[in-house]
């Protein structure tokens, strides 16, 4: 569905990624860890098309409904509406814009993109009523400005949410589960869990096995200095939190 | 007949500070005709429908006050300038307590081209809303007409009005002066609503309010964009408890100039006042913000909060923004400042990581930006009627 072929990328003349490989199918979820600063969310942004990246080296395809796209070559609007879905790390407060406005633009730019007709306002609301009550979302949730003044984690749940509204193909969720209290994770969790689906991919940015409990990871990978150092199964994120990163790190100097 | 053979200060206008970025010396040497009566030409009744939203409806056709077109209600006295000098001589008189601004170019302007205005007097509690009309006709004329309205407004005692001044016009070439003197007597509420969408021409519009005891003046301006405009803003806070809360935007574009003054005035203990200014500027277009705030050796316990925010859409637009305070009192609570800055690119990509286009995305968040001063606009009828010119321009970003 999507394969990262050899992606090295910079910021300012700094290279971030130094060749990155890597193959996600339909139906699968990713985990991918590594100590701060190893590339992790510039992984994710270089994907959704983030405009302070410059991609030095390699392709990413996407391969949808049989034909293959090159990624890179698509604005960040044209991504999402081909299915790629970024949650934010830090998702960005933007005043005197409403959540419902927000998701309704987002959801019927999306429609018109894949030919489908706008929905109806009422729809939409009970669309989106649905979603929300299986986020646990309160209804003065969507009146309130986009993200302005949320908690920590409102703003992950409302994450969550774009990504029910949206569908997405495949999505990486950046640190979704961190600042979650405990009630919130399992919430965020079984959200991600039930957008798991055979058609879709997700790829699990994290530094904690615990979001794991409620999504089950068919691959673990180690980020280490803008490589992939280590891949293996859900197992290594429990050694991971067990033992840290040094090991893996040696190994993989060696 | 030209401006300069009838204005003898025209050539120092610029030695006052609040000229330094504005320059009107194109006009010194065009040709300027007035209109002198009431037109013969009704207003027609798509245009009654579409802009008249008052109560009561003042029209004023070329500078020129048209009865005819006008729309009258109970409660307010309505009268052409010249008949009030006969009946109310002590009222007009005491329209010139108001005291002079910094700068008196305009006001003097006005005077001495005025040919036409209305005196208008609420006495009412009642939420009546009364509408200004100063229309530019659909009419070609030779030479282009200088128009220079002026309009005395009285808040009696205890009372309660809303007050929409619109500026529009057909016209390709002209210059306004129109001049709006507001009055609020003890204990009364003015919302008084300013939105100057002329598409051409050279406006410099002022508007002047003195404010007695425990009087309360909302205001909200908005000063679309044309080749030139300038308003200016002079608000006298006079007697203690007055208070005073003035929301702007300003949009502008193409090579376009828009110019904001405003001067706010503590000369009693206790009075408040607020201004929230919000610029947008797309292309290479100027704006100016130019407000002052100064408070009096007497007026003690003074509030004031001054703030002025521009969203540059454009690498080549210019804003000129001085937000200043002049404190002689030791027991004030105080604050401005000033920010410009371009569309925040975290917010841009947020939005298009969701799939909305980075045009689209751009409205929504300059809509956003402006929104937070339009959304302090209580009426909902005029926060339509402004959101719907707002509209047009961010549809052509």
């Amino acid at each position: 569905m999507l394969t990262i072929k050899d992606i090295s990328a910079s910021v300012d003349g700094k290279e971030i990624l130094k060749g990155i490989n890597l193959t996600i199918k339909a139906g699968e979820v990713h985990v991918i860890m590594g100590p701060n600063g190893s590339g992790k969310s510039t992984l994710s942004k270089v994907v959704a098309g983030h405009p302070d990246y410059q991609i030095t080296n390699g392709e990413i395809v996407y391969d949808i409904n049989f034909k293959k796209k090159n990624l890179l070559d698509m604005e960040p609007d044209v991504r999402a509406k081909e299915g790629i879905f970024m949650g934010f790390q830090y998702p960005v407060e933007i005043p005197s814009v409403s959540n419902e406005e927000f998701l309704r633009a987002a959801f019927n730019e999306i429609c018109k993109y894949q030919g489908v007709e706008d929905m109806d306002p009422l729809d939409f609301q009970d669309f989106l009523k649905e979603k929300m009550d299986f986020l646990g979302m309160g209804e003065k949730f969507i009146n309130r400005e986009l993200n302005v003044g949320f908690s920590g984690g409102e703003k992950k749940r409302n994450e969550i949410l774009q990504m029910a509204v949206l569908s997405p193909k495949i999505s990486f969720l950046d640190e979704t589960d961190s600042g979650l209290d405990v009630d919130a994770l399992r919430v965020v969790g079984e959200g991600i869990n039930k957008l798991k689906r055979r058609d879709n991919a997700i790829i699990l940015i994290t530094h904690y096995h615990r979001l794991l409990d409620y999504v089950k990871p068919d691959f673990v990978h180690v980020m280490y200095d803008g490589k992939i150092v280590k891949t293996g199964e859900e197992s290594l994120a429990y050694d991971i939190e067990k033992n840290g990163y040094d090991s893996i790190i040696k190994e993989s100097q060696n | 007949m030209k401006l300069i053979d009838r204005i003898s200060d025209f050539p120092k206008y610029r030695k006052n500070e609040s000229w330094k970025y504005s320059d009107i010396s194109f006009l010194k040497e065009k040709e300027f005709q007035i209109v002198q009566e009431d037109h013969h030409h009704f207003i027609n009744s798509d245009f009654k429908k579409k802009e008249f939203i008052g109560d009561a409806v003042v029209v004023f056709i070329d500078g020129v006050l048209s009865i005819k077109d006008s729309k009258f209600h109970e409660d307010f006295t309505i009268l052409p300038l010249n008949q009030a000098f006969l009946r109310y001589p002590e009222k007009i008189e005491s329209s010139f307590q108001i005291p002079e601004s910094d700068s008196t170019f305009v006001d003097n302007l006005n005077r001495v081209f005025s040919e036409s205005g209305v005196y208008i007097e609420k006495k009412s509690t009642n939420k009546t809303l009364i509408q200004l009309i100063f229309y530019g006709e659909n009419k070609k004329t030779d030479i282009p007409i200088l128009s220079s309205p002026r309009v005395i407004f009285f808040g009696a005692e205890n009372s309660n009005c809303s007050f929409l001044e619109t500026h529009i016009s057909c016209r390709e070439e002209f210059l306004t002066i129109p001049v709006t003197d507001i009055i609020l007597e003890k204990n009364s509420t003015l919302n008084y609503y300013r939105v100057k969408h002329e598409k051409n021409g050279t406006h410099l519009g002022m508007t002047k309010i003195l404010q007695k005891e425990n009087t309360t003046f909302n205001a909200f301006l908005f000063q679309g964009d044309s080749p030139f405009s300038r308003h200016e803003l002079s608000v006298f806070l006079n007697e203690k408890y007055a208070k005073t809360d003035i929301s702007a935007i300003y949009a502008s574009k193409g090579s376009n100039h828009i110019d904001n003054q405003v001067s706010v005035y503590h000369q009693s203990p206790d009075t408040e006042s607020e201004q929230f200014f919000k610029g947008l500027l797309k292309d290479s277009s100027t704006a100016i913000f130019n407000g002052k705030v100064s408070v009096l050796r007497d007026a003690q316990r003074s509030y004031s909060k001054q703030l002025n925010q521009n969203l540059m859409l454009s690498n080549k637009a210019t804003i000129f923004t001085k937000p200043q305070l002049e404190i002689d009192a030791d027991d004030v609570k105080c604050s401005h400042g000033a920010t410009s800055g371009q569309l925040n690119r975290e917010e841009l990509f947020y939005l298009q990581s969701r799939g909305v286009s980075k045009e689209i995305a751009i409205k929504m968040v300059s809509k956003a930006f402006a929104d937070e001063a339009l959304n302090r606009v209580k009426e909902p009828f005029i926060k339509n009627y402004v959101q719907n010119i707002l509209d047009s321009y961010f549809w052509e970003i």
